[in-house]
């Protein structure tokens, strides 16, 4: 059973490690990697003060290895496994003490898919990680469409106007600036309408 | 009349000489959250617990709002407590979630984030702290900045302060969204002993 983990959770964990080689392997889906990539990438560091960059698995195990071996940032995320085979992740396995050398860690993103494979054929990278296999839980710091209903809602009854009243007065320049009325706007997707 | 005319040229100017001093830049709307994540969490982990709310409350309390029909996503929001399932807290109801400082001070806020320049801009936000109840020289102090371009930024208030009265303005000094925070967190202590007045 793999814990399921969010972005603010991995980005507290990590600020708790020490600063030795601490890896993590995080499992989401394809559709996911892009923007975990980028957010890790963009707000790791006002967590553990380091410099983060992320390295894509895509051109092979060997490409993989001499950018590891180059690399000046304390902390590496390594993406881009999806097409590995099954010598691939031999290879990664027997390698993987390229990945311990006086960094802080780092991050593996992979699919689903390519979790089968690490588990089935990266035995010995796997039992260094232990317990830190995390499934990704996606967009939790994102407010839900309930609570932004419910957050409308409140609007309304705070001034007394209706959505279509906030977007007519806008339209005509007449709305107060009161910073609620932006929130108004930007929930109604009318966000062209603010200032 | 003329120094009516003359209170709105000084409140333009006040207003002016703010707005060219605060820095409203911002990397963008995620990585000012990640700021805010982590100056909270740091606040409950400090030595004298200046923030009660725990870590896995904060993660809760700490939203984020992006705009889903343009798909564009070039306007954000950053809500930190005052809902309820999404209700918003106008009337400082205690039990409507929020942060929590040792001292029974309580605080909520929201930040609009243009990312549409880049770097992204800071264009509105709402920090309003509660006193503990039994705190008779004031109730709450509410930092505003307003939208820009429209009837506030005219009579030159865009940023203001409301000092424990929904009624009263006055303007703000530059403060950043981050340095109100902190204010919130290590400033505005509640006194042992109150100084005679």
């Amino acid at each position: 059973m793999i814990t399921s983990i969010s972005l603010d959770e991995i980005l507290q964990r990590i600020s708790t490690y020490p600063q030795s080689n601490i890896w993590l392997a995080i499992v989401a889906n394809n559709s996911e990697h892009q923007e975990l990539i980028q957010d890790l990438e963009e707000i790791l560091s006002i967590f553990t003060g380091y410099n983060v960059v992320a390295i894509s698995g895509q051109e092979g195990i060997k490409q993989l290895n001499h950018q590891i071996q180059n690399v000046l940032e304390e902390f590496i995320i390594i993406f881009g496994l999806e097409y590995w085979n099954q010598e691939d992740w031999y290879n990664f396995d027997y390698f993987r003490s390229r990945l311990n050398q006086e960094k802080h860690g780092g991050i593996l993103i992979i699919s689903p898919n390519s979790a089968k494979m690490m588990l089935t054929y990266a035995p010995n990278f796997v039992s260094w990680l232990g317990s830190r296999i995390y499934s990704f839980q996606a967009g939790v710091e994102f407010l839900t469409d309930e609570e932004r209903e419910k957050r409308l809602e409140s609007l309304r009854e705070w001034s007394g106007l209706s959505d279509d009243e906030v977007i007519a007065k806008a339209e005509k320049n007449q709305l107060p600036s009161d910073p609620e009325y932006g929130e108004w706007l930007l929930f109604l997707n009318r966000e062209d309408l603010i200032g | 009349m003329d120094n009516n005319n003359n209170w709105e040229k000084i409140c333009d100017q006040v207003q002016h000489r703010i707005c060219e001093a605060i820095p409203l830049k911002v990397n963008s709307a995620k990585h000012l959250r990640g700021e805010i994540l982590k100056c909270l969490i740091q606040a409950h982990d400090h030595k004298e617990k200046i923030l009660l709310t725990k870590p896995d409350e904060i993660r809760k309390l700490l939203k984020l709002v992006k705009s889903q029909e343009t798909g564009q996503n070039k306007i954000f929001e950053i809500i930190g407590g005052g809902s309820k399932g999404g209700e918003k807290n106008f009337k400082r109801r205690k039990e409507i979630p929020h942060f929590e400082r040792f001292d029974q001070c309580w605080f909520d806020f929201f930040i609009l984030i243009d990312e549409n320049p880049k770097p992204a801009e800071v264009i509105g936000f709402n920090f309003e702290i509660r006193f503990p109840e039994n705190y008779d020289p004031a109730k709450f102090l509410r930092f505003d900045l307003n939208s820009p371009n429209h009837n506030n930024e005219e009579r030159g208030m865009r940023f203001h302060v409301h000092p424990s009265s929904d009624d009263f303005m006055i303007h703000s000094p530059p403060m950043t969204p981050l340095e109100i925070l902190h204010l919130f967190l290590y400033g505005l202590p509640i006194p042992d002993k109150r100084r005679s007045s």
